[in-house]
């Protein structure tokens, strides 16, 4: 995996490959992302469920 | 010496007396001295707006009535491309600034202004988004807020989505949310910049703004407004307007973008410092 660092002082690009830990870190980084969002998905699928509504229909009500 | 006369039309016949030598020649010419020494002791009593021209200096003078003052000749203090005219006492250079910044009244300055930092917004990092992360280190301190500019998000992997840390803090301190009244829970290790996008469209533009980013007594959020490819159908997209809440005080020095899966595609980032 490559990481991209840029130096933002001094405009410094760095392309290098992460060590072990930072791959370790960003796969935990990301199973972490999806973990939250589908739990968040999973609540509001439960809640339109029991409102009998889709996801559309919720989006119309609240625009 | 005769005081300047201004100016006489001598007709035929008339008599050219001393006086009107004086008054309206020797009093109004441009006369030729070899340094101002030979000058004061030639001239030992001048009069207002008489002329002088020093050979040792090259220099014009006239008489204000109590002293001999140099000409204005125009002559340019200016040496360098975007070089500005000031003045101080005398006319005077106010060197130019460096890229970006702005002309500023400043009375502690010789010349009444500096060249300073102005307001605004400054780019201070641009580039692609590709590999696994694109981490952007070393943050100035010297502006007000942040604003990342992402255009064109495209993730390697179907339905993933942006996400974004801050100092390379992966602990549980982030929470995202739609805005809208309540309570939040600090659930993730990263902030969620966009929703789930389609690795097959390039489009999208993300607006984060980072306000007060280095402040040490609150915590921090970044505003994410905008849209992305929707990851289903190329004809429609998702719109994005949400805060991701930080709850650390520690400025922000460093921000870390990656996709929840994947490599990125393509992509470009763009860094604004605003003061």
């Amino acid at each position: 995996m490559i990481i991209i660092e840029h130096n933002v002082e001094t405009g410094e690009i760095t392309e290098r490959s992460m060590t072990t830990a930072e791959i370790k870190n960003i796969e935990e980084l990301q199973k972490q992302a999806v973990l939250v969002e589908t739990e968040k998905n999973t609540r509001k699928a439960t809640l339109l469920d029991r409102l009998g509504i889709t996801e559309e229909e919720a989006a119309l009500l609240l625009g | 010496m005769a005081a300047g006369q201004g100016f006489k039309t001598f007709a035929t016949g008339d008599i050219l007396t001393a006086a009107d030598t004086n008054g309206y020649l020797m009093s109004q010419t441009v006369m030729v001295f070899a340094d101002a020494a030979a000058r004061t002791t030639a001239i030992t009593s001048p009069q207002q707006g008489m002329v002088s021209f020093l050979k040792g200096t090259n220099s014009m003078e006239y008489y204000t009535g109590s002293a001999w003052t140099p000409v204005d000749t125009g002559s340019s203090p200016l040496t360098t491309k975007g070089d500005l005219y000031g003045y101080s006492t005398t006319n005077a250079r106010v060197a130019v600034g460096t890229n970006g910044q702005v002309l500023t009244a400043d009375s502690t300055a010789a010349v009444g202004v500096s060249w300073a930092t102005g307001g605004g917004m400054t780019s201070l990092a641009t580039g692609s988004l590709s590999g696994a992360s694109v981490s952007l280190t070393s943050i100035s301190s010297s502006y007000n807020d942040l604003v990342l500019v992402i255009r064109n998000f495209l993730p390697a992997t179907a339905n993933t989505s942006l996400q974004a840390t801050f100092n390379s803090d992966s602990g549980t301190r982030y929470a995202t949310e739609v805005l809208t009244q309540g309570t939040v829970t600090f659930t993730g290790t990263s902030a969620r910049i966009s929703q789930g996008s389609s690795n097959s469209v390039a489009q999208g533009l993300l607006v984060c703004r980072v306000p007060n980013y280095t402040n040490t007594t609150t915590w921090k959020y970044i505003n994410i407004e905008g849209y992305s490819n929707n990851n289903t159908t190329t004809t429609s997209a998702n719109t994005t307007f949400w805060n991701s809440i930080y709850n650390q005080i520690t400025a922000i020095s460093s921000i870390q973008l990656f996709p929840t899966s994947g490599n990125f595609t393509s992509g470009t980032y763009t860094l604004y410092g605003v003061k």
